[in-house]
């Protein structure tokens, strides 16, 4: 059934409805009994809202522009690639970071590198640290092998920084870890 | 209502005519049960003439009057919910046996039912008296979305018992 024919049904209803007469009963009834009605039409519903609501909901208002005005530039810093660094030992890897030094995401190119990365959390997380683990899960898979014939600038690492000064701070940063690395590879 | 409000008794018979069916079935819609809905009416036509001085001459009379049956239908609505009925006797007798609808439409009654005491007013006042939803509004004191609202949940709810009382034949 459609929502007009149940109100042409409920209409035709309405109109053979039989009430009962009351009206005699009305016309002899002492009408000072029903005094205590207090009933008015209002022109229409118009909701007030008091000053105290009207107060609190423009002061919540402007700490939410607040807060979007902190989260949001810091939220889209996060994520804004600062550097790149590719690194290539035998397998590769594509590391994007943020102003911050931290990991936006890597990125692998074949099964190898997708292994290795399995093992390893590293979004958000700094960048020295994620390298780090990294080029000792390369060393321990045997990609890159250290010894004294093998140094960093063995291991082909490609660093692009979108700012001019970064790239030798970044590149330098690299060839710490790199020799930490390969370093305490070779005591062990 | 002029008339009324100076003093001519007999001016009630207009308006008893015009509007006693639909403060009937609003009456009923609430209350679900014919002889209050017949107490209501007889209340709501007392205080009606007995108030008249406080009605705004311009106003809509009809919608005056819808609101004073609703005052009245509520309160005995209330007033039945506060009556705890204790039964003695052994045997289970139906707290909803006295309950029935002011159509005997089987279908309708039957979908009527479904809906709560709001709800059954609100298609009252809309689909059997044919109130706009604007008027409905100030008769209830709600705003005009709510009314549509609560209308098309009660129509929806409706549809659905017919649907599946269909189905079930």
């Amino acid at each position: 059934m459609k929502n007009n024919e149940i109100k042409r049904l409920l209409r035709s209803e309405a109109d053979n409805v039989q009430i009962p007469d009351v009206l005699t009963e009305i016309k002899k009834a002492d009408l000072t009994e029903y005094k205590d009605i207090g009933t008015e039409i209002v022109s229409a519903h118009t909701p007030k809202i008091s000053l105290r609501v009207k107060l609190l909901s423009g002061a919540a208002a402007v700490l939410l522009v607040i807060l979007a005005l902190i989260i949001v530039p810091s939220v889209s810093f996060d994520k804004k690639v600062y550097a790149e660094v590719a690194l290539g030992a035998y397998t590769e890897f594509e590391i994007t970071i943020n102003k911050k030094e931290q990991v936006i995401d890597i990125k692998t190119s074949g099964d190898n590198a997708k292994k290795i990365l399995e093992n390893i959390s590293y979004q958000k997380q700094p960048f020295d640290k994620t390298l780090t683990n990294l080029i000792t899960a390369c060393i321990s898979e045997g990609y890159i092998i250290s010894g004294e014939h093998i140094t960093n600038r063995d291991i082909p690492i490609a660093v692009y920084c979108r700012y001019a000064d970064g790239t030798a701070r970044i590149r330098e940063c690299i060839d710490e870890i790199v020799n930490s690395c390969c370093d305490k590879a070779q005591g062990e | 209502m002029r008339e009324l409000r100076e003093g001519n008794i007999d001016a009630l018979d207009g308006i008893y005519e015009l509007t006693s069916k639909g403060v009937y079935i609003l009456a009923y819609s609430i209350l679900k049960n014919a002889e209050k809905a017949k107490d209501v009416m007889q209340d709501t036509f007392l205080r009606a003439a007995a108030n008249i001085g406080q009605y705004k001459p311009g106003t809509n009379p009809k919608a005056w009057i819808s609101v004073i049956a609703r005052n009245a239908a509520y309160r005995e609505y209330n007033n039945a919910k506060r009556i705890v009925c204790q039964d003695f006797s052994e045997h289970i007798i139906d707290k909803n046996v006295n309950e029935t609808m002011w159509t005997d439409n089987i279908i309708l009654n039957d979908a009527l039912q479904t809906l709560t005491a709001q709800e059954r007013e609100i298609v009252s006042l809309f689909a059997a008296q044919g109130y706009k939803h604007r008027e409905i509004a100030q008769i209830v004191g709600r705003p005009i979305g709510t009314i549509q609202w609560l209308y098309n949940r009660a129509v929806k709810k409706m549809r659905k018992n017919t649907e599946t009382k269909k189905h079930e034949e």
